[in-house]
C-alpha cells in the first residue's frame, strides 16, 4: 500500500487531534507567559510575601516533570471537589509549567537591561509602572524572546503528554489509529512529521520576529 | 558672580537656585561623602573636578536621588528635601527630579525608541504634552544641538557624540531649572567630545544653571564660573575658575592639577 495514500487517509482523523494540541498549547502559552512575567516581577518585588508566593509557584512548576504535574492535578482536583474536563486540567498543568519556566526567562531579560536605562527613565520622570512598561519591559522582552520561543516549542511538544489523562490531542488520535490498524510505526512517523514541521515553521516565524524586534540595534 | 563658601562650618543663610548644606552619605561605617556645601545662583555654571573616588559623581547623583544621601539638605529650583538615608515622599522626589535634568557618561538613550520618541515620550508622560506640542519642542531642541535630521534614527545608528547631544536635548525637553552633567565627555574620544562641549557652552551662554562633573580642564576654566575641587568624599576648595586653576589654595588640589595639566 502506498505510504502517502495511507497517510492522507489518516489525516482527517488526526486533524481534530492537532486542533486540540494547538488549542492546549496556545492557551497554556497565553496564560503561562503573562503568569511568568507576573512571577518575575513578584520575585523582584520588595515585599517578602510576594517573593515567597512567586518562589513557591516557580519552584514547584520547575521542580516537577509536566507528566507528574498532570497526574497530580488530574487525580487531586476531583478530591478537592473541583471537576474539570481533562483538557482544562491539562491547560492548568501546562500553564503552571510554562509560567514557572517563563518567569526565569523574563527575570533574566529584566536583569539584562542596563541599570543606566532605569536611571535615565527615572531622571526623565518615568518612574513606577510607566517607566517599567515603556522603557524596561520592551528591552527585556527583546532579550527574552529567543528563550521564550524555545519554551513555546517545548510546550507544544509537551502537550503530547496530555494523552495520559485522556485529552483527545494529536498523540491520542495517533494511538487510536494505531490500535485499529496496527500500523503503529507508520502513524507515529506521520505524527512526528506533523509535530516537526509545525515546530520548524514556528521557529522560522520567530526568526522574523526577532529580526523585527532587533532592527533598531542594527547599525546599518 | 557666585557665592562661595568654605567647606567646614555650614553657612547660616545660603540662598540661590541650588542650595546644598551638609550633604553626606555613608554605607554603614564607610563614609563616601561628607559635609558638602554648595550654593549656586541662577545661570551659574560650576564644574566639579578631582581625582577618581573623590565622590564627584556620588555628590551629583545624590542631588536627584539616584543615590540616597544619608544627611544634609537639598534645595533646587523650589524643591526641598531633607536627607535621611531613604527616598523622600513621592511629591518631593518628583519635584526634585522635575527641576533637574541629567546627562550621563554613557548617554543612556532608550535604544528601542527613535531619537524623536526619546525626546517626546517623557514630555507626553510627565508634562502631559500633546504629540504635536512634544514634537515641536523636540524639533526645536534637535536644531539647537545641531542634529535636526536625526529625528527618525535609532540611537544605535548615531555616533557617541551625536547620542550625547540627543541625551542633552532629551533632558532639556522637560525644561529643567538645573542641568546635571556626569562626566558627559568621558566616554568619547577627545575630538568627538568637542561637539558635546560646544553644545554645553551654548547652553551656559543661554543662562542655564549647570553643575558639571568633568575631567575637561579647559571647559572647567573657560566655561564655568566656579570650580569645586573634591577629594576623599569632601570639598577641597571652591572658588572662581581662574583662581582655582592658577592659584589653588589646597595642597591636594595643587597635586591634582599638576598631574592633569602636565599630561
Amino acid at each position: 500500500m502506498d505510504l502517502l495514500t495511507q497517510w492522507l487517509g489518516w489525516l482527517p482523523d488526526l486533524a481534530p487531534g492537532l486542533g486540540v494540541s494547538l488549542q492546549l498549547t496556545g492557551l497554556s502559552l497565553l496564560f503561562g507567559f503573562p503568569l511568568g512575567l507576573l512571577f518575575a516581577v513578584m520575585a523582584a518585588s520588595k515585599l517578602a510575601p510576594l517573593q515567597w508566593i512567586s518562589f513557591l509557584f516557580v519552584e514547584i512548576g520547575r521542580g516537577l516533570p509536566a507528566l507528574v504535574l498532570l497526574y497530580l492535578l488530574y487525580f487531586s482536583l476531583p478530591d478537592a471537589g473541583i471537576t474539570l474536563t481533562s483538557l482544562m486540567t491539562a491547560i492548568i498543568a501546562l500553564t503552571w509549567n510554562t509560567g514557572a519556566y517563563a518567569s526565569e526567562y523574563f527575570r533574566a531579560g529584566l536583569a539584562a537591561v542596563p541599570l543606566g536605562q532605569k536611571e535615565a527613565a527615572l531622571t526623565s520622570g518615568l518612574r513606577g509602572w510607566s517607566g517599567f512598561r515603556l522603557i524596561i519591559l520592551p528591552q527585556a522582552l527583546r532579550i527574552s524572546t529567543p528563550p521564550l520561543a524555545g519554551l513555546a516549542v517545548l510546550v507544544f511538544q509537551g502537550s503530547a503528554l496530555a494523552f495520559v489523562i485522556a485529552v483527545p490531542e494529536l498523540m491520542s488520535k495517533a494511538f487510536e489509529i494505531g490500535s485499529i490498524t496496527f500500523e503503529y510505526l507508520s502513524v507515529y512517523v506521520l505524527t512526528a512529521v506533523v509535530y516537526g514541521s509545525i515546530t520548524l515553521v514556528f521557529l522560522a516565524l520567530v526568526r522574523v520576529l526577532e529580526w523585527r524586534l532587533g532592527r533598531h540595534l542594527q547599525r546599518n | 558672580m557666585g557665592l562661595s563658601f568654605g567647606t567646614k562650618a555650614p553657612p547660616t543663610a545660603l540662598s540661590g537656585e541650588v542650595v546644598v548644606t551638609g550633604l553626606g552619605k555613608s554605607y554603614g561605617a564607610a563614609r563616601v561623602l561628607s559635609d558638602v556645601n554648595l550654593a549656586m545662583n541662577e545661570g551659574e555654571v560650576v564644574s566639579i573636578i578631582g581625582p577618581s573616588g573623590a565622590g564627584k559623581s556620588t555628590f551629583l547623583r545624590c542631588l536627584n536621588y539616584l543615590e540616597v544621601p544619608t544627611e544634609g539638605k537639598i534645595s533646587i529650583g523650589g524643591a526641598h528635601v531633607v536627607a535621611g538615608g531613604k527616598l523622600p515622599d513621592k511629591a518631593s522626589l518628583d519635584h526634585l527630579r522635575r527641576v533637574t535634568g541629567m546627562v550621563f557618561q554613557s548617554f543612556n538613550l532608550f535604544p528601542h525608541l527613535t531619537v524623536m520618541e526619546n525626546i517626546t515620550l517623557p514630555q507626553r508622560k510627565v508634562l502631559g504634552s500633546s504629540k504635536e506640542q512634544a514634537q515641536a519642542v523636540a524639533e526645536r531642541l534637535l536644531k539647537r544641538v545641531g542634529l535636526p535630521d536625526k529625528a527618525k534614527a535609532y540611537p544605535a545608528r548615531l555616533s557617541g557624540g551625536q547620542q550625547q547631544r540627543i541625551a542633552i536635548a532629551r533632558a532639556l525637553a522637560l525644561s529643567p531649572k538645573v542641568m546635571l552633567f556626569d562626566e558627559p565627555t568621558s566616554a568619547l574620544d577627545p575630538e568627538i567630545g568637542l561637539e558635546v562641549l560646544a553644545v554645553m557652552r551654548d547652553l551656559a551662554d543661554e543662562g542655564m544653571t549647570m553643575l558639571v562633573v568633568t575631567h575637561e580642564m579647559h571647559f572647567a576654566r573657560d566655561v564655568s564660573d566656579r570650580i569645586m575641587v573634591m577629594g576623599n568624599g569632601g570639598v577641597l576648595e571652591i572658588g572662581p575658575s581662574e583662581q582655582v586653576m592658577s592659584q589653588p589654595q589646597n595642597e591636594r588640589t595643587r597635586q591634582f592639577l599638576k598631574a592633569v595639566l602636565d599630561r
